[in-house]
């Protein structure tokens, strides 16, 4: 499940990288104002800037991801991002549906550019 | 409780669907319409012809993730027939749900509700070819205007099986419940972990690629169904929008707290309660009881101070609760209707996320914490929303030590006029930073791990009054009925102790603490016991006292983190437990004395 997405090709990838001290790491040293460019995990939703597109992948997290699938968000889903709270979470619209991500939760969905296939993806 | 002797028909369907407007078509009777996601904790029954229906909470799959989806799916799970409500302008997110019941086997129909507006925003249903795909009977309604009505009830009989997922297995639906019946077998093979214990087995393994699945036959269904022309989009996005972008979203709901401030704060705390709590009920009210009782009871006797007394079940509980708590307790669920019904309040628990995520919580923390401030038992009794024993538990605490209720504020309020506004701005100062202060000690010292915010935004709606009014009763009423027995006994204790001696002599021994670490009268003491029946009391037991502003500042800010009031400490018990309830009481007492014992220090130092 696991393997890298191809973030080269993710628009919007910004200066972040991961930290390596485990999902929120990232999020949590962002402080309150921090953009998402800053503080985010590259290759994650929360990478992700508003008006930007995105394919969903790997959630790491079992509970959000059976919750996701469940919203339509789930592993292979096209969402765009309308917008970012700063140091909030952020909003997604997939078809007719708006849905606000948690930053603990948002570092933890791997997410790959419109047209490129995710790791993981059926 | 849910077993009756006539077949069930029960009403299933996504949060903000008019689930409980099909239910009340259906019934006749009035029920409750929810829209945020999650508030629908009772289950209404009522009746249609030789059925008995019962309406669940709204959820968006059958599963065990939180209580609200625990009691639908046990309400679910024993139906003869569903009727799965669907929104018509959101089947990719719906239709997850129905496809699962049909993979459950439970005979069903479905009600495509809101097609007028699926219509009005440039989606197109395929009705004819639904049914086909889905295996079921479909039906168009709008169900607010009652339209459809008609086509579900002469259809009900043709409730049938949906086409499941071929690629379940009647073999590992066995092996994962033998001998069982296929939707718990199901169930377990999804990794239900409730219902593999109630049948002794272990939970399944097959939730992810099950629910890939399923997704994936939505998708490919509504692909074929719904034609979307994107017209019709950009109203409501736009002020969604605006509600959630920084700049504009903050003070919008900077402004929406101001406003609420002043209805709730003022013109009902103030104006309304001032009418029914002083006017009527302490004005004819209570010397009306007194002249009742004290025709038949000598006036001084232990029955006549426990019926009609300060604290009598005839005189104090009837004035609370009708004078007081309902005009407040009305008001709250009005607002809160109203935010529910127009779509706004997940937005708020957006936008509240980042403060609340540094507190242990999330977002949807906003929902009990915004009720705390009408009146924490009904907060309290909301916390049952949040994702985490761990959030439940810090919600708890906050709202139980830093949250006043709205009847404590006008008291404060009141009292604070006297010396102005410096003072009142160092009280609600003082306190924000105790709120803050605690929440993050707590998200510390908490064991467990929080919930991320993952919360669906519904579509942005004027709110229809007569749903709004119709809540606004049912919730009302269902919380009067909550605390009414739990008021009722925390007078009849204090009556007790009243009537026993015990009260004075509570006063006795806690006048030292009052007197030489607060700096305070004596008499302050009764004020601290009548803030465990209700806070505002506690504080209105300084009214009659002649305080310097300074020592006003600190008696209002001690009340306000001593205990919480009878009534909430009695759903806190049920909530939580007595070992929950013994250290917040501990903690609350402690804290409120040594925060107003250094608050004391810190003034007379500065003056």
């Amino acid at each position: 499940m696991s393997g890298h997405t191809h973030q080269g090709q993710l628009r919007g990838q910004g200066r972040g990288h991961r930290h390596g001290h485990g999902p929120g790491a990232a999020a949590r040293r962002g402080g309150w104002f921090a953009r998402g460019r800053d503080a985010g995990a590259s290759g994650t939703l929360l990478a992700l800037q508003p008006g930007e597109q995105c394919v969903i992948g790997a959630i790491a997290d079992d509970c959000a991801r059976a919750q996701a699938l469940r919203f339509g968000i789930g592993n292979g889903a096209l969402v765009s991002c309308v917008t970012k709270l700063p140091g909030g979470p952020v909003v997604l619209r997939a078809g007719r549906q708006e849905i606000a991500v948690g930053r603990g939760l948002a570092c933890r969905i791997e997410v790959s550019a419109p047209g490129v296939r995710a790791a993981g993806q059926a | 409780m849910i077993a009756g002797d006539r077949p069930s028909l029960v009403l299933a369907g996504n949060p903000n669907v008019g689930k409980s407007v099909v239910f009340g078509l259906l019934t006749g009777t009035y029920v409750e319409v929810s829209n945020f996601p999650g508030t629908t904790v009772e289950i209404t029954r009522g009746r249609h012809g030789g059925y008995d229906v019962l309406d669940t909470p709204g959820v968006y799959g059958v599963g065990s993730f939180n209580e609200e989806e625990a009691v639908a799916r046990d309400v679910i799970l024993t139906a003869d027939v569903i009727v799965n409500v669907v929104d018509a302008v959101h089947l990719q997110r719906d239709l997850f749900l129905t496809l699962q019941l049909a993979d459950l086997g439970l005979p069903m129909i479905v009600a495509l509700n809101m097609v007028d507006e699926a219509r009005s925003q440039g989606v197109g249903v395929d009705r004819d070819l639904l049914e086909d795909l889905l295996g079921v009977p479909v039906v168009e309604m709008v169900a607010v205007d009652g339209s459809g009505l008609d086509a579900l009830l002469e259809r009900l009989d043709e409730a049938r099986t949906g086409h499941a997922d071929i690629l379940i297995e009647d073999e590992s639906l066995e092996a994962a419940l033998p001998g069982g019946c296929r939707a718990d077998a199901l169930l377990v093979l999804e990794g239900d972990a409730t219902i593999a214990e109630r049948h002794r087995v272990a939970p399944g393994s097959r939730r992810d690629e099950i629910y890939a699945r399923r997704r994936a036959r939505v998708d490919d269904v509504v692909g074929h169904v719904v034609t979307d022309t994107d017209e019709g989009l950009s109203l409501g996005a736009r002020i969604s929008r605006i509600m959630l972008e920084p700049l504009t979203g903050f003070p919008l709901l900077a402004a929406l707290l101001a406003v609420t401030y002043v209805v709730l704060g003022q013109w009902i705390a103030g104006g309304v309660v001032g009418v029914t709590e002083e006017t009527i009920m302490l004005g004819y009210w209570e010397p009306f009881v007194r002249d009742l009782v004290g025709g038949v009871l000598q006036q001084g006797s232990a029955l006549y101070t426990f019926l009609a007394g300060e604290f009598g079940v005839l005189t104090m509980t009837p004035t609370y609760l009708l004078g007081v708590i309902l005009p407040l307790v009305v008001g709250f669920y009005l607002l809160m209707a109203l935010l529910e019904d127009s779509g706004y309040l997940p937005r708020i628990a957006a936008l509240a996320d980042r403060g609340l995520t540094a507190l242990g919580l999330n977002g949807r923390a906003i929902i009990p914490l915004i009720l705390g401030l009408g009146c924490v038992t009904m907060g309290t009794l909301t916390t049952r929303i949040l994702g985490s024993k761990r959030e439940r538990f810090i919600a708890t605490a906050l709202m139980a030590v830093a949250v006043p209720c709205s009847a404590q504020i006008a008291v404060i309020a009141a009292l604070m006029a006297r010396v102005g506004g410096g003072y009142a701005a160092a009280y609600f100062g003082l306190l924000i930073a105790i709120f803050v202060a605690l929440g993050t000690v707590l998200n510390r010292v908490v064991p467990g791990e929080s919930t991320s915010l993952l919360i669906d935004l519904p579509p942005l709606r004027v709110p229809r009054l007569k749903n709004v009014v119709r809540k606004t009763t049912t919730k009302a009423r269902g919380f009067m009925r909550e605390v009414a027995l739990f008021f009722l006994a925390g007078t009849a204790l204090i009556s007790l102790l009243d009537i026993t001696g015990a009260l004075a002599w509570i006063q006795r021994v806690a006048a030292p603490l009052t007197v030489s670490w607060l700096h305070l009268p004596a008499e302050a003491a009764t004020a601290f016991v009548m803030g465990f029946v209700r806070r505002d009391f506690g504080a209105a037991g300084f009214f009659t006292m002649d305080l310097s502003a300074p020592q006003l500042l600190v008696a209002m800010v001690t009340i306000t983190l001593f205990v919480p009031c009878a009534a909430s400490m009695m759903v806190v018990l049920k909530e939580r437990g007595w070992k929950y309830l013994l250290g917040l009481f501990a903690g609350s007492v402690g804290l409120a004395f040594l925060v107003g014992g250094l608050l004391t220090r810190a003034l007379e130092v500065l003056s």
